[in-house]
C-alpha cells in the first residue's frame, strides 16, 4: 500500500500544525502514548489529529502508524512539552509533502541494528547470533525496498533470534540480540516494531553507560542497605524529622552520596544522549 | 488507544476477566508510572495484532485497589495473563512485543 504525506497537499500540514500550536498554547499537550480527550488533550499526535485512534492518524495524514507510535515515544522522552512541541513542528516541517514513508520504518531499524552491531567485535558475535542479524536485517531491507514479506518468515526470524538471545551471556552481545529480536516485525503492519526497537536500542546504550561508570549490583545492594539503616537509626524514630535518607546519606556518608549524585547526573546525561541520537535516526529516515 | 483494548474495573473484573472463557492479558498501570507508558504502545500493537486470539484489558491500579490486593500485584506495570479465568502468568516491568508475543504464543498455539 503506497502513502502519500499530508496526501500531498501542503495545507493538510499546515492543519496539523496549527492544532498542534493551538493546543500546546492552551497547555492541552501532554507528550506520552497516543491519547486524545477534547477536553483535557492529549499526546502530541493526539494534538496534531485531535484523535486516539491510529487509523485516524494514517487516514489524516497520509503518514504511517509506526511513525505516529516512534513520534508520540520520543516525545515522552523529552524534558519539557515546549520541547515536544518543538520537536513535533520541527518533524512536521522536515517531511516533504507527497512523501511515501512506509517503508522508511523498516530503514530506520536497520540503521539502529547496524549502529548496534558496530559496538561489537565481530569476532565475538555467535555465529546463531551473526545468522539471526542477517535474516531480520533482510526481511527489513526487503521492506524498505517495499518487497512484500511473508509473516511466517518474520515469526521464523523471530524465534531463531530469541534462541540467539537466550543462549548468550556478554552485555554487548545480549544487547544487540535483544535490539534483533525486538526488531523482527514488518513496520507496515506491527504498530510498535520501530517504537519498541528505539526503546530497546536506548536501554542497551544506558545500561553501557552505566558499565563504563562502573555502577554494579553491588553498589545498588550497598547503598540500598546504607539508606535501610540510615532511615531505621535516625528517622523512623524520630518521624517529626524533615530530613531524607539522602540528606542523611549527604552528612553520614558525603562519598558515596558524592557518587550517587554523579551516577545519578551520568544517567540523565546517557539518557539526553540516547534521546538525541534517536532524534537524529529518525530525522535521517524522513527526508 | 486501539478499539482491541478493554478497560477493567473493580466492578466489572468478575464478568470481564474472571468468568471470561478464553485468553485476558491484563495490564495493571498507573498514571504516574513511566514504565507503564513505556509500554503501553506494545500493548496496543499485541491487542491488535491478536484480535480475536485474545482479549487485552487495562486496569488502573490506583482506582482499583481492590484487584490488585486480590491478587497481590506489589509493582507496576504488571500483566496477568488469565486462560479460562485462571492467572497462568505474571510480567513484571516492561517487556518487548517479541518476548511478550513468546509467551502469549505458548499459550494460543497449545
Amino acid at each position: 500500500m503506497t502513502l502519500s504525506a499530508f496526501h500531498g497537499n501542503e495545507e493538510t500540514r499546515s492543519t496539523l500544525l496549527a492544532r498542534l500550536r493551538q493546543h500546546a498554547a492552551a497547555d492541552r499537550l501532554q507528550p506520552g502514548p497516543l491519547a486524545w480527550d477534547a477536553d483535557a488533550g492529549g499526546s502530541l499526535v493526539g494534538c496534531m489529529i485531535e484523535s486516539d485512534d491510529p487509523a485516524a492518524w494514517q487516514a489524516q495524514t497520509g503518514l504511517p502508524v509506526w511513525l505516529a507510535v516512534a513520534i508520540d515515544g520520543v516525545a515522552g522522552l523529552l524534558p519539557s512539552r515546549a520541547d515536544a512541541l518543538a520537536f513535533g513542528e520541527r518533524l512536521l516541517t522536515a517531511i516533504a509533502p507527497g512523501t511515501d514513508l512506509q517503508g522508511a520504518g523498516s530503514t530506520l531499524v536497520i540503521r539502529l541494528l547496524d549502529s548496534m552491531a558496530a559496538g561489537v567485535p565481530a569476532a565475538l558475535v555467535t555465529p546463531e547470533l551473526a545468522q539471526a542479524v542477517a535474516q531480520v536485517r533482510q526481511l527489513h531491507g526487503d521492506g524498505a525496498a517495499g518487497v512484500e514479506t511473508a509473516p511466517a518468515d518474520w515469526k521464523a526470524a523471530r524465534r531463531l533470534a530469541i534462541a540467539a538471545t537466550d543462549a548468550l551471556t556478554d552485555p554487548a552481545q545480549l544487547a544487540l540480540a535483544q535490539c534483533v529480536e525486538t526488531a523482527a516485525w514488518n513496520p507496515v503492519r506491527s504498530s510498535s516494531c520501530v517504537y519498541d526497537t528505539m526503546r530497546v536500542w536506548r536501554g542497551a546504550l544506558n545500561d553501557q553507560a552505566i558499565r563504563e561508570f562502573g555502577w554494579t549490583d553491588a553498589d545498588d545492594k550497598d547503598m540500598e542497605t546504607i539508606l535501610r539503616q540510615l532511615h531505621d537509626t535516625y528517622l523512623l524514630p524520630a518521624p517529626h524529622l524533615k530530613l531524607t535518607v539522602f540528606d542523611l546519606l549527604e552528612e553520614h556518608y558525603p562519598e558515596k552520596a558524592l557518587r550517587l549524585r554523579e551516577y545519578y547526573r551520568n544517567q540523565r546525561e546517557s539518557g539526553a544522549e540516547t534521546t538525541r541520537r534517536a532524534t537524529d535516526m529518525l530525522f535521517g529516515v524522513l527526508g | 488507544m486501539s478499539h482491541n483494548v478493554f478497560t477493567i474495573t473493580d466492578a466489572s473484573f468478575d464478568a470481564e476477566v474472571a468468568n471470561q472463557r478464553g485468553v485476558v492479558l491484563l495490564d495493571f498501570w498507573a498514571d504516574w508510572c513511566g514504565p507503564c507508558k513505556m509500554l503501553a504502545p506494545v500493548l496496543t500493537d499485541i491487542a491488535d495484532e491478536y484480535a480475536g486470539a485474545l482479549r487485552v484489558a487495562k486496569l488502573n491500579a490506583d482506582q482499583n485497589t481492590a484487584t490488585c490486593e486480590r491478587y497481590a500485584v506489589r509493582g507496576l506495570p504488571t500483566l496477568l495473563l488469565f486462560v479460562d479465568g485462571v492467572e497462568q502468568e505474571r510480567l513484571v516491568g516492561t517487556i518487548s512485543k517479541t518476548r511478550l508475543a513468546a509467551v502469549l504464543d505458548n499459550y494460543l498455539e497449545a
